[in-house]
């Protein structure tokens, strides 16, 4: 009993702990974002707002561009990767489930590979495409190359894989077609499994920097985070000068809200979702 | 019915699959080789590719920035993949309990992971400013110690970077290592318990030995995503001061276009890949695959 006090008890020392670590960089994040240029030079530093501003906001509409253009940019880039990433993700996800056929699991680990390969090794080839096609500075070269994510059809693929295969059997011998199946039966079986989907792939949409940094070149084409990466570099390439902390903050402040936002929206029914998708049958 | 006799599902197969076969092909299968075409060669996307043969190679085993990033990049990988398994099963044990704190925190956790990576680079890097005015300076010096440049310290970039790293990836894994902790059978853990065992000696005797699989998982995954890193150091360090945090992918962007040498970026990125192609294969070799959905 006295063992388990003690277990108890550090453990929720470990709980606060990583509250506190969690939460602080975003603390620290949203009251520079509201400091003056002078005051987050003061020494020693403040850690409550003394004189409110709106100074980092101005540099980011001032040396950037609209904030608003580089929401829709984000945006548009975003949900053109997700609607096909999840019906594309859904339909392999169950042909991997549903039929038996030759060269199955090959096909699957060659899919696979997509998701364990990182961009950053394609970029080179990437740029050759989009030359030969004319996308460079485009939106769309950013979207196409994300279009279908291998994750969703991995994680679809588990997550169909709990339905009973009793559904589709019974269907079959009700004589419904396979695509009544799929989009009549497994879909409505499968929505929680799409917000985890349309969670993750926003977030790695919204958060993609690489690519989008080296094919647009435009301001009005950049975006959220492009337009981080500028901000924080303004006062000279290397970043060796003084860097506009409160324009910093405040354009990581902008970007972030969206993500939290969507998080903090789902997040009951996503953890509970991502830990069913995890366990075995 | 005839029809579904003679073809069975094949019609189906196709054309479920077909949409990321073809989208693969052309954007993942095809860059791979076009990238070894392109290592062969000198480009600067001005002028056509021409043909230089092995000089890129021949370059790259004399070049001491890219041998230095290995060193780091595998350094900084172990840091990350060491700390964040350690983080991550502490707090999957904490969070594994009927308690409020402990749900409130299985919320908060995955917050770091689902920021933007750079603007959470943005934030830890403000909170680490060098100067008097950077709020970990002040904070420290309460303490009365002195203050350190951290993420732009010659000596402190990467383990600076490491720590970043790991505070962004341990709600992740704990929630993965919960995922596995929770599909542990009831039985194994009571039988622990009735052999006298306390809670300490459980976790460390029965159920961490169990979470293997799902461990493995994610050692493979975040060899991956860690080795490639680009998003925090392009934005905290973009690989400075000097190459003092030059990492892989940092050095690879540095190249392909800062530079704008792609044939010598070409080259990085197949060395790399293949050195990373290999290290996971004796991984899943050793330990299988097994983990995380499979």
């Amino acid at each position: 009993m006295k063992e388990r006090n003690w277990f108890n008890i550090t453990m929720n020392i470990i709980l606060i702990l990583a509250i506190i670590s969690t939460l602080a960089p975003i603390y620290f994040l949203v009251i520079t974002a509201f400091k003056s240029y002078a005051e987050a030079y003061s020494v020693p530093p403040t850690f409550f707002v003394q004189n409110f501003s709106l100074e980092g906001f101005e540099i980011l509409q001032k040396y950037v561009t609209e904030v608003e253009r580089l929401f829709a940019n984000s945006f548009i880039i975003a949900i053109a990767v997700i609607i096909p990433t999840i019906i594309c993700g859904t339909m392999a996800g169950y042909a991997f489930v549903a039929y038996n056929f030759k060269f199955k699991e090959v096909i699957f680990v060659t899919l696979l590979t997509k998701y364990l390969l990182p961009e950053i090794i394609l970029i080179v080839p990437w740029y050759w495409i989009m030359l030969q096609l004319k996308l460079v500075n485009s939106l769309f070269s950013v979207i196409v190359v994300n279009m279908i994510g291998a994750w969703t059809i991995f994680f679809m693929r588990s997550y169909i894989s709990q339905i009973p295969k009793d559904y589709i059997e019974a269907a079959r011998i009700d004589g419904a077609s396979e695509n009544k199946i799929l989009f009549r039966i497994i879909v409505p079986m499968v929505r929680p499994a799409w917000l985890v989907a349309f969670v993750i792939n926003f977030i790695w949409s919204w958060g993609a920097l690489l690519w989008p940094l080296i094919i647009l070149n435009t301001k009005s084409n950049y975006t959220l985070s492009i337009a981080v990466t500028f901000v924080r570099y303004i006062y000279g390439s290397t970043g060796e000068s003084p860097p506009h902390y409160p324009a910093l903050a405040a354009t990581s402040l902008v970007y972030t809200i969206p993500a939290l936002i969507l998080y903090l929206l789902v997040q009951r029914s996503f953890i509970e979702t991502f830990i069913k998708a995890g366990i075995k049958r | 019915m005839n029809m579904q006799k003679k073809y069975g599902y094949r019609l189906h197969i196709i054309l479920y699959l077909l949409p990321p076969i073809i989208l693969y092909s052309i954007f993942y299968y095809l860059p791979l080789a076009l990238n070894i075409y392109f290592s062969f060669t000198r480009w600067d996307y001005a002028r056509p590719p021409t043909w230089i043969g092995l000089d890129n190679y021949v370059k790259l085993i004399n070049d001491p920035i890219f041998i230095k990033s290995l060193y780091l990049t595998a350094f900084y990988v172990i840091g990350v993949l060491g700390g964040s398994i350690i983080t991550g099963t502490i707090l999957a044990i904490a969070i594994n309990r009927e308690s409020k704190l402990a749900l409130i925190t299985r919320v908060i956790m995955l917050i770091p992971y689902m920021l933007p990576e750079v603007a959470a680079a943005t934030a830890w890097f403000i909170i680490f400013a060098p100067g008097p005015m950077g709020y970990a300076n002040y904070i420290f010096s309460l303490l009365g110690m002195g203050s350190s440049s951290w993420f732009l310290d010659v000596n402190l970039g990467v383990p600076m970077l490491i720590i970043y790293s790991i505070w962004k990836n341990t709600g992740f894994f704990a929630l993965v290592l919960y995922a596995g902790l929770k599909a542990i059978p009831k039985d194994a853990i009571e039988a622990a318990y009735i052999d006298g065992a306390s809670e300490f000696q459980t976790y460390r005797k029965v159920i961490i030995p169990l979470l293997r699989p799902m461990i493995t998982f994610l050692i493979i995954t975040t060899i991956m995503s860690t080795w490639f890193v680009f998003g925090s150091v392009y934005v905290i360090t973009k690989g400075g001061p000097g190459t003092a945090t030059m990492l892989t992918g940092m050095y690879m962007y540095l190249i392909s276009f800062g530079q704008n040498n792609g044939g010598y970026g070409a080259a990085l990125a197949v060395v790399n890949t293949a050195l990373i192609l290999g290290i996971v294969y004796l991984q899943i070799k050793r330990f299988g695959v097994g983990g995380y959905g499979t």
